[in-house]
């Protein structure tokens, strides 16, 4: 996927003139919301409060029908290199810093953003996932994360049906998918926008401090390892971290940036036989997943951390085979024919593989966000599953 | 170190010649346990009436409007309301029965701010319903505040668990149901009622029905009160898990697979169980099958015999007294150490280890403070029957017992003449018997110090040569020593006649010349009757002649007392004066 902020500022243009052209013709509730070329700057005060009902009053887009592209100077859009799934939604995602104001590097957490930051990412859903780009696609919903001086307060914001205004939901919403295609296959599907309080199943971590537990809302996608990758910007392809220090969006990032955490990159594009070459790279393509599509929960202090299923990136598989769960019984909760977490060697008896093949409710993993099985990822991990030594008898 | 590796299955030899007599058990427990019918459930009709209050710390929110009572309309409302929470909401649920498609989720913060004293209510446990069958995972989770209250609703039909709460300190779950309205059926949701990683819990005057798992489950927990709740038709009825200091009085545990279990397991989170008291408990016809999902763990709900009314599962301190426990066809009361469930816990530790883990199987959770053992059990003041005709005992975990007993019945018709097929209070002792086994040409230690001291050694020597290893705990071997009288597992005045009922442990407790065979195995009593011809032993196999469960001092447990801000409950507080309390 490309995309920069300036081209895409101009591709938006042509787009929001087709989409808004398209509304026009629509009943004049909808001409309410046409598209709003935005000229002004980003309206920080009104995000500190978090509790517009439209999205475009927030004014973070340079057209309030594309939120792929922004013009403030303080804007900038990013990827994962692992990125979770999301029932095959496209996701575009743009950091907001305040002026004069920077993120503060961190090797193996979440950055530490200054007050005032926003980050927003938009899904959207293609009618077919082999021709991606926000032109192709419908709006779906477009969640924020706000920094205020205490922490991060989350809001989602859902898309009205022509993709010329979105709304806050706190109590979530359903939005039926109807024949997508993937890779040969027709699915349909009732997409879930998140309540607002779900929001906090996923980001919580309980942070330990002199002997105290302190539950604290964090970010997981801005950490080193997912952001330490290239992305094709305006003026060609540049690695982000380099990118944001540039730009003086981030201090304290090593000179060096061999340095720096890399996580292993994963999309669906790929091939199993392009990640499985050695057992070491299987291995690390299996932990970048697993540690974004899984380790906000299942990590000490995460919402999962009683489990015994632990994958969080910093703990390697060597010599933690048991705390990632490999030969262990689950504690509790139905089992979908599985009586281990993770059995070497076989991916078809472990629960692991079993709960991400399944779209059975009660069953399914993760529990939030996750319609559809995610082939691609499933087949992943049983690559990996199948490929691990050992025995548990 | 002289321990075989292996522990092998009780009375192997005996399978092929029991095919019958069990085949024969297992066609006639299918007519007298299941029962399909349900009751009919009368639904109240869709009704507001709520006044709302808007006083801070103290606001009153009446979901949903005299207009609109549409389920999506009642759950956008709640939800809505509850992005928005702040400490001391109550939140008024409607009457009438609501179809929710979402979890009514909560995680202890609005916008960053920590919020406690939440109160769901509802009007009446049979008047307001939210049926959560549409929703992806649990009916409600609420994790991470303190101080809530859930009154008089039910939640049905969840997918997973109907109520659970994690990580809160003081839970009152009053009046409320939680149900699966569908009997024995394996596709109903986990746990009912499911407070884990709380303390301060009181689940009081409550209704559960249903669960696929165990219908009230108190994991984790600390200082648990659960007293006048209906429990039936549940795998398990009741069950306090890797908890201390729990109450379990005044229930009804009817027509589950088992009826209240107290379990200590495995989980390597360095919590576990001790201190549960269990009386004036009605627990009566827990004959239902095993409808649980099957293979799960070790220690999981799918191991209950069918017809057992009480199990206790490697936990200590543990008064079980004045229950009325009737008419099961396994057995009344099971008190078994962990060896029942997993014999490789006696493994023996692997000296080539490089990692902790690769010691022993459960060389982690014993590091981690977890003992398999059952000590200080006292069972006395128990009014046990069965009913004639009330004997068909089942179940995969101690299906070995059961049919040696079988073939002990049929060669011993003089000893066994009109007695129930296996003891109605069954004790393993094989835990014991290790316990009290010193280890051959050892220091005086057991021979389950012996292991587990093995395994502290072993992890030295991983520590040294591993530089990744880190630190480890080493097991304290205090745990696996030899029991005293002080520790023993007593029974007394339970009813046991001897005539009917009969009380006896599977093992010797006190090792003799003929516990073990010539490779070190440990050899029940049905086995050294039948497989070494020990004569001697026979009385005992259906009766505790020795004098295993008698006591001269037995385990008192002591009063808990839940504190739920300046309130207290239990039976030396709220309840003093009721005579189920007095002692």
């Amino acid at each position: 996927m490309k995309h920069s902020f300036l081209t895409a500022c101009l591709a938006a243009t042509i787009i929001s003139l087709s989409a808004c052209g398209g509304s026009s013709s629509n009943s004049t509730s909808e001409q309410e919301f046409a598209c709003i070329h935005n000229e002004e700057s980003v309206n920080w005060d009104l995000l500190l409060e978090g509790n517009a009902e439209k999205l475009s009053d927030y004014q973070l887009f340079l057209d309030s029908c594309n939120p792929a592209a922004t013009n403030s100077e303080r804007g900038l859009p990013y990827d994962l290199s692992s990125a979770l799934f999301t029932d095959y939604a496209s996701k575009y995602r743009f950091i907001f810093i305040p002026d004069d104001q920077h993120v503060l590097y961190n090797e193996k957490e979440a950055f530490d953003f200054p007050t005032g930051s926003v980050i927003t990412k938009t899904f959207t859903m293609p009618k077919d996932t082999s021709k991606r780009g926000i032109k192709n696609e419908t709006l779906l919903e477009t969640r924020l994360l706000i920094k205020r001086t205490e922490g991060w307060i989350a809001r989602a914001y859902v898309w009205n049906k022509n993709g010329t205004e979105a709304f806050l939901t706190r109590a979530g919403e359903n939005i039926k998918i109807n024949q997508i295609k993937h890779k040969g296959q027709n699915l349909s599907f009732t997409y879930k926008v998140p309540a607002q309080n779900e929001c906090l199943t996923c980001h919580q971590l309980k942070i330990k401090n002199d002997g105290t537990e302190k539950l604290e809302f964090k970010p997981i996608g801005p950490k080193a390892r997912f952001l330490n990758s290239d992305y094709d910007y305006e003026f060609g392809t540049q690695n982000q971290l380099t990118k944001w220090k540039e730009l003086g969006f981030l201090k304290g990032l090593p000179n060096n940036i061999e340095e720096v955490q890399k996580a292993h990159p994963f999309n669906d594009d790929m091939r199993v036989s392009d990640y499985s070459g050695t057992p070491e790279e299987l291995n690390a393509t299996a932990k970048s997943w697993l540690d974004i599509n899984c380790a906000h929960c299942h990590r000490p202090g995460g919402q999962a951390s009683n489990t015994g299923f632990r994958v969080d990136y910093n703990t390697p598989l060597e010599g933690n085979a048991a705390y990632h769960g490999i030969c262990q019984s689950p504690v509790s909760g139905a089992s979908a024919g599985s009586t281990k977490i993770i059995v070497p060697g076989d991916a078809e008896t472990s629960l692991l593989y079993n709960r991400l093949h399944t779209t059975n409710p009660g069953l399914s993993m993760p529990p939030l966000g996750r319609q559809v099985i995610h082939n691609e990822g499933t087949q992943l991990i049983k690559a990996w599953i199948d490929q691990l030594e050992g025995s548990c008898s | 170190m002289r321990i075989k590796h292996t522990y092998p299955p009780l009375l192997t030899t005996f399978t092929i010649a029991l095919a019958t007599l069990t085949l024969a058990a297992c066609g006639g427990s299918s007519s007298n346990s299941k029962n399909n019918n349900s009751e009919p459930i009368t639904q109240a009709e869709k009704k507001f009436d709520c006044t709302g209050s808007n006083e801070a710390g103290a606001r009153i929110i009446c979901i949903g409007s005299p207009d609109d009572l549409s389920d999506s309309a009642v759950q956008k409302h709640l939800l809505e309301e509850l992005a928005q929470a702040q400490t001391g909401d109550t939140y008024i649920l409607p009457q009438g029965r609501y179809n929710f498609d979402r979890t009514v989720e909560y995680n202890g913060m609005t916008d960053n701010t920590p919020v406690s004293h939440l109160t769901f209510k509802g009007a009446g446990m049979d008047k307001t319903i939210i049926d959560t069958s549409n929703a992806s995972a649990d009916g409600f989770l609420i994790n991470n505040t303190d101080n809530l209250i859930f009154e008089d609703f039910g939640i049905y039909e969840s997918n997973n668990n109907a109520l659970k709460i994690k990580n809160s300190n003081g839970v009152i779950i009053r009046r409320m149901a939680t149900v699966w309205e569908t009997d024995y059926q394996s596709t109903n949701g986990a746990y009912g009622m499911y407070p884990v990683e709380t303390q301060n819990v009181l689940i009081e005057d409550s209704f559960v029905k249903g669960s696929a798992d165990a219908g009230i489950y108190v994991g984790q927990s600390d200082n648990i009160i659960v007293r006048n709740n209906i429990a039936e038709k549940n795998v398990a009825g009741i069950e306090i898990e890797n908890s201390t200091r729990a109450d379990v009085y005044n229930n009804k545990a009817i027509k589950n697979t088992g009826g209240i279990l107290i379990f200590d397991l495995p989980i390597g989170n360095g919590k576990y169980g001790e201190g549960v008291r269990v009386f004036n408990n009605h627990v009566e016809d827990n004959n239902a099958p095993n409808f649980a999902n099957k293979s799960s763990f070790a220690g999981g709900v799918h191991i209950v015999p069918p017809g057992t009314g009480v199990i206790v599962l490697s936990t200590s301190d543990v008064e079980i007294f004045n229950n009325v426990i009737k008419d099961h066809q396994t057995t009344s009361i099971a008190i078994t150490s962990y060896l029942l469930a997993d014999e490789s816990i006696v493994d023996l530790p692997n000296p080539e280890a490089t990692s902790y883990g690769s010691i022993h199987p459960f060389a982690d959770i014993y590091m981690d403070g977890w003992s398999p053992l059952v000590r200080n059990i006292n069972v006395h003041s128990n009014d046990i029957s069965v009913a004639e005709g009330v004997n068909d005992p089942e179940g995969d975990l101690i299906a070995d017992i059961i049919q040696g007993y079988q073939i002990f019945h049929i060669f011993n018709p003089d000893v066994a003449n009109g007695k129930t097929t296996i003891p109605h209070i069954l004790y393993d002792g094989a835990g014991e018997l290790l316990a009290n086994t010193p280890n051959p040409g050892g220091e005086g230690e057991s021979i389950l110090q012996a292991i587990v001291g093995g395994i502290n050694q072993i992890a030295e020597g991983v520590k040294s040569n591993n530089p990744d290893a880190g630190d480890y705990t080493p097991i304290d071997l205090s745990k696996f020593a030899a029991y005293e009288q002080a520790n023993a597992l007593c029974q007394s005045s339970n009813g046991i006649d001897d005539l009917n009922l009969f009380a006896a442990s599977v093992f010797e407790t006190t090792p003799q010349p003929h516990s073990f065979d010539e490779n070190g195995n440990p050899l029940s009593k049905l086995e050294l009757l039948l497989e070494e011809g020990v004569n001697e032993v026979a009385a005992d196999i259906m009766a505790d002649t020795k004098g295993v469960m008698l006591c001269e001092e037995a385990y008192q447990g002591s009063p808990v007392t839940v504190i739920f801000d300046n309130e207290e409950f239990g039976c030396t507080s709220d309840d003093a004066s009721n005579p189920l309390c007095s002692i």
